[in-house]
């Protein structure tokens, strides 16, 4: 067991670590969260940088599938601006991820160029309801078997993104002739057809990703948009544990920057801060919070990358990842609130970042899920049924 | 048997009095828009002194309802269930006008100021804190200086609610250079010149005017001193003697919240989370454990309160409060956002409004980690 970076992996840590302070140091990430606005240049700048290639193979165009790497961009991209990181998310983990392991070749041929060039931007919709404790229960969204395909109704709550991107991989109900059973069938739909409707949701944090409500209304659309192909009919709720462990890769890594970078901001914060004639980082109670962070970031850390290299190895990694994402997820709001604490009145100021860390720590997107869910999962993984 | 125990029908009173305003007063949206938009609630605090509420904590013979600090934290607390920046903007009549005028003020103060606080034609706002004077209190350095039998104001002085809006902002200055034994409380007009106040946006309790406030060679005569005379460096003594009744005041702040997550998620849970006859168990015991802790910490709250309006010793016990029930709070509040998971962020649900709101809470008034070395400090440590 090895827990060093190899080589490859050091130089696309540094790579985008000097990208992080040459193009996004913290007054750009500040003003582009404060502009709400979606940030296309960096995240053109970081696809020339090949990083959107990192989940799509060589053959289609991108560096060859290296998860790793990819969760390494996440990471970094989140200490300064989690806005960013999901916004690389959208094509690498939407879109390449999921299509180089699911997709039929001709999605592949299609769709993996363009996403390893950043020039095209996936999303997923799940939810259809406020309370994401179950993915599939509450899904009402139905494709209708039409003479030339499908004709899909229904509607989907917290799309990231739908505004920007131009597929939306969405779970829908389909029917099997012949059977009782409620089956769900991934399909990859564009968002520019028509038929679909698309409205704001405005959340406290991660503003410039903010989540959209996606309306289908008779939108037909072909067999060969479903995940996989034809022969995937049917087989949404199979694919959709995979497919939501591999975005978690992805969301997971972004918990783990975002509490990175809290934890940064705040011992700076505590070294420089001088109360009682001393840094308030000399009290315990102050540096303990501190140390407390570092130490369940570390298990994180260790978490998100095992999670990774077993996925990279082709090895099942269910539950090595729903481990990292309950933990992240509970990690990521508790250092925040801890950072508001240590920062007091100056965390409050709107002109300082430990208040956007808060926001964003709590709006971490996850398709309108709850976090309940993936410790749901985990308890399913650990024999609850 | 009642929660509250000494002078049972006067609380009664003033809980459903608050109750009925809230009702009445406060619909959901406009809290709402008062936090988009970021306007001190006047309006609100005229009609809280036209019902008469604003006079809570006041003696019968200035015109008030003659309550204690039960009274004060029975309406902090319905008031902050709907809208907590209401509370803070009460604040501004009743913490740092009424309390500190009957406590530490001369009679003539009390006359002058009394009657225009519980009409609404005043409102008076407390400055302790300075940019590098926070946790520690006792190192402010806005000085007053004596000159031709006035003093002369400057420095500036951070985060204090209300002094945009307030017509007097009572002032911690130093007068000595001792550390405790030279400091002096000015009732400073706002409208004296080199007065002025600038705003910060915030990210929580949006409406509570909250401001840097800078002094500039702002002249005040010697009976605008505190208690007069007598108030001379004499200033952190008097910040002490109305130190429980703020914690007391701010714990019922971080109860209301508390309460108002819990009912919520209770409601949301109910619709939501119903498969079959009963509710998802790790969602239930979750809220069991939100309601039990937010009951354990008014207990305490109000323990501590007993105490003081019987004019027994309670530092220990009403620091112990402003720490336990402001973590409480947070932690409820977070724990009804893991439950309503991204619904709870969104901008037009209150969850994220009450967790923006409550972090402030373990940190104005003497943080949680002050409140412990107090604690620790009457434990013998």
């Amino acid at each position: 067991m090895d827990f060093s970076l190899n080589g490859e992996q050091r130089i696309i840590q540094e790579t985008i670590r000097d990208f992080v302070s040459k193009e996004c140091p913290r007054e750009v990430a500040r003003e582009l969260e404060e502009s709400k606005l979606f940030p296309e240049g960096l995240l053109n700048k970081i696809a020339e940088l090949g990083f959107c290639g990192l989940t799509v193979p060589e053959e289609y165009g991108g560096e060859g599938v290296n998860l790793f790497g990819a969760i390494i961009a996440v990471e970094e991209l989140s200490v300064l601006s989690p806005v960013l990181a999901l916004a690389y998310m959208c094509p690498s983990f939407g879109g390449g991820a999921v299509l180089s392991r699911f997709g039929s070749k001709d999605q592949k041929e299609h769709f993996l160029g363009p996403l390893a060039r950043g020039s095209l931007l996936f999303t997923i919709g799940l939810a259809e309801t406020e309370a994401g404790y179950s993915a599939e229960q509450p899904i009402k969204t139905k494709a209708v078997a039409v003479k030339d395909g499908f004709r899909i109704n229904g509607k989907k709550l917290f799309v990231s993104l739908a505004d920007r991107a131009q597929y939306c991989l969405t779970l829908v109900r389909t029917e099997k002739p012949d059977s009782e059973q409620e089956e769900f069938t991934f399909f990859i739909i564009d968002l520019k057809s028509s038929g679909i409707r698309i409205k704001d949701m405005h959340k406290m944090g991660m503003k410039g990703v903010n989540p959209k409500e996606v309306e289908f209304k008779d939108v037909r659309i072909s067999a060969d948009n479903i995940l996989g192909g034809r022969e995937y009919l049917h087989n949404g709720l199979k694919q959709l544990k995979d497919v939501m462990d591999l975005q978690n890769l992805g969301t997971a890594a972004c918990c783990l920057g975002i509490a990175q970078g809290v934890y940064d901001y705040a011992r700076k914060h505590a070294r420089e801060r001088i109360q009682f004639d001393h840094p308030i980082i000399s009290f315990e109670a102050i540096q303990y919070m501190l140390v407390d962070l570092a130490v369940q970031i570390d298990a994180m850390r260790l978490l998100v990358y095992r999670a990774a290299v077993c996925a990279d190895q082709g090895n099942p990694f269910s539950q090595e990842i729903n481990t990292a994402i309950v933990y992240g997820l509970d990690l990521v709001r508790k250092a925040s609130m801890q950072a508001m604490q240590i920062c007091g009145g100056y965390g409050y100021a709107l002109e300082y970042d430990a208040q956007r860390y808060l926001r964003d720590s709590f709006a971490v997107p996850l398709n309108g899920l709850s976090p309940s869910y993936f410790k749901a999962v985990l308890g399913y993984l650990h024999g609850g049924g | 048997m009642s929660l509250y125990e000494v002078d049972v029908e006067r609380h009664d009173r003033v809980l459903e009095m608050t109750r009925d305003f809230v009702k009445k007063e406060i619909p959901p949206e406009l809290v709402r828009e008062t936090d988009r938009n970021d306007q001190y609630p006047l309006d609100l605090i005229k009609k809280l002194c036209a019902v008469g509420l604003m006079g809570v904590n006041v003696p019968e013979e200035f015109g008030g309802m003659g309550g204690d600090v039960i009274d004060v934290m029975l309406m902090y607390e319905e008031i902050s269930k709907r809208m907590p920046v209401l509370s803070w903007a009460a604040g501004n009549i009743t913490l740092y006008g009424n309390e500190i005028l009957l406590v530490n003020g001369n009679r003539e103060q009390q006359e002058k100021y009394l009657p225009k606080l519980l009409n609404g034609e005043m409102l008076f706002c407390l400055a302790i804190t300075e940019p590098d004077a926070g946790s520690d209190a006792a190192n402010i350095k806005t000085r007053a200086v004596l000159q031709n039998g006035t003093y002369l104001i400057n420095g500036n002085k951070m985060f204090i609610s209300g002094a945009g809006v307030s017509d007097i902002t009572v002032t911690m200055t130093r007068t000595a250079e001792s550390r405790y034994k030279g400091i002096t409380s000015f009732l400073v007009d706002t409208k004296s010149e080199g007065y002025s106040a600038k705003s910060i946006k915030k990210l929580g309790y949006n409406g509570s005017d909250t401001c840097e406030v800078y002094y500039e060679n702002v002249e005040v005569k010697a009976d605008a001193i505190v208690g007069g005379e007598a108030g001379l460096n004499n200033g952190w003594n008097q910040m002490m003697n109305t130190l429980n009744s703020e914690r007391l005041a701010l714990s019922a702040c971080a109860l209301g919240i508390a309460q108002a997550a819990v009912d919520d998620i209770l409601s949301f849970a109910k619709e939501h989370f119903k498969f079959g006859a009963i509710l998802n168990q790790d969602i239930q015991h979750t809220i069991v454990e939100m309601a039990t802790e937010v009951e354990a910490a008014r207990q305490l709250a109000y323990y501590a309160a007993r105490k003081e309006t019987k004019g027994q010793e309670c530092i220990k016990e009403t620091s112990m409060s402003k720490y336990y029930t402001t973590e409480t709070a947070k932690k409820v509040v977070a724990t009804g956002l893991k439950i309503l998971g991204e619904y709870g962020a969104l901008e037009a649900v209150d969850m994220q409004r009450y967790l923006r709101d409550v972090l402030i809470l373990s940190v104005g008034g003497g943080t949680t980690q002050i409140q412990k070395n107090i604690v620790a400090k009457t434990l013998g440590m």
